[in-house]
């Protein structure tokens, strides 16, 4: 009987709670609104594994568009409204930032050992077991790009889209653009899902002026991620 | 947030400050969330650790004059329950209001709150022994 009072108990008192409005300060949404106004932009989310390869997607996109943008070789296939970049191992990934996207040969392999290969098969980014690191950033952006290594998956920041940056643009004609990988290890973060050994990525490229179809990334997997670490994105067709 | 906040700070104000940081917190360490499914315990989590902070620092200071009176619960008529959760003492007016307002499980509340399982289920316990005692005696004033 007195689990029943209990149970009633507790059902009432969810039930209140729910019911019960918030109340909140006045002006505090406002100023909420405000704060959040103020925060430097973001495009993609980044939590689940769809959006997490999204990222790698729009980190490998950021690097076609913008090749597209020297070169104009480049289209995504756009489905009501949604580029499909590809499709990972996880799931179709989308980016509905994309609305023109070819996937013409644009690939190579430099230094290091490491390549980024975007072809009609896809995106693939291999990266043999190195100890070689580079590290240098994107103007004043960053990537975050995912990547996976066996059991081993990583990931790069990326603070802000940089294909959504406009200035880009100017900057890949005027001045060039460049992208170097460093793949280091680091600690799981709270939540985190990974399986076997994190290690995060940093990551910069550079298009010359004049670009017209040679992309490279240089990996450093430091330890435990024997074998080729490889980003691979089906093909649209 | 703001009422997870609330629950460990004594005034709006106060958990108005600790949601803003928390926002820009989780803002600034939104590469660190992997699970969209945990978006809301990790959220609250923020918000509960910015007033953690806020309360840290409003404890340097503690002017006699701004001590709130106590309010015994046999004294009080509680309009609704959130108000009734505020009169409980902090450990378990923070499981209660993680629990009830915000939903969140026992495992969730222990990791957010650093705290065993069963320590959590204590204080809820304890709570609802509590608040049944006041909405109790709340009911029998307006049955008066």
């Amino acid at each position: 009987m007195k689990t029943d009072n209990y149970d009633s108990f507790d059902e009432e008192l969810r039930s209140r709670a729910l019911g019960e409005d918030c109340t909140l300060p006045d002006g505090f949404e406002e100023r909420l609104s405000n704060n959040l106004g103020m925060l430097p932009e973001k495009k993609s989310p980044r939590v689940i594994h769809v959006v997490r390869y999204a990222l790698i997607a729009a980190a490998l996109c950021a690097l076609l568009t913008v090749t597209a943008f020297a070169t104009g070789v480049m289209r995504f296939k756009v489905e009501n409204g949604m580029a499909i970049l590809g499709r990972f191992s996880s799931g179709i990934v989308f980016d509905e930032n994309l609305r023109d996207y070819y996937g013409n040969n644009i690939a190579a392999c430099l230094e290091q050992g490491a390549s980024v290969v975007i072809n009609e098969e896809g995106v693939k980014a291999i990266a043999p077991n190195q100890t070689h690191g580079v590290e240098l950033s994107v103007e004043d952006g960053r990537f975050i790009l995912y990547y996976q290594c066996g059991e081993v998956k990583g990931s790069v920041d990326m603070t802000e889209d940089i294909r959504q940056n406009g200035g880009f643009k100017k900057n890949i004609s005027e001045s060039g653009y460049r992208m170097n990988i460093t793949v280091y290890p680091a600690e799981p973060d709270d939540g985190t899902e990974f399986e076997g050994n994190f290690y995060r990525v940093k990551g910069d490229a550079h298009y010359p002026p004049g670009y017209t179809g040679t992309s490279s990334f240089t990996f450093d997997v430091p330890r435990k991620a024997a074998g080729n670490c490889y980003m691979n994105v089906e093909p649209i067709h | 947030m703001f009422r997870a906040a609330r629950s460990l700070l004594d005034s709006d104000a106060d958990a108005e400050d600790a949601v803003s940081k928390a926002v820009l917190n989780a803002w600034k360490s939104s590469s660190r969330l992997r699970d969209a499914k945990k978006v809301r315990a990790w959220l609250i989590k923020i918000a509960v650790n910015s007033a953690y902070e806020i309360r840290r620092k409003n404890q340097k200071v503690v002017y006699f004059d701004e001590i709130p009176d106590v309010q015994l619960p046999d004294e009080h008529r509680y309009d609704d329950l959130w108000e009734a959760v505020n009169a409980l003492p902090e450990d378990r007016r923070t499981a209660v209001t993680l629990y009830y307002y915000d939903g969140l499980s026992v495992e969730e509340i222990a990791s957010i709150l650093s705290l065993p399982e069963g320590t959590v289920k204590s204080r809820l316990s304890r709570a609802r022994d509590q608040l049944r005692q006041m909405l109790k005696e709340d009911s029998g004033h307006e049955n008066r």
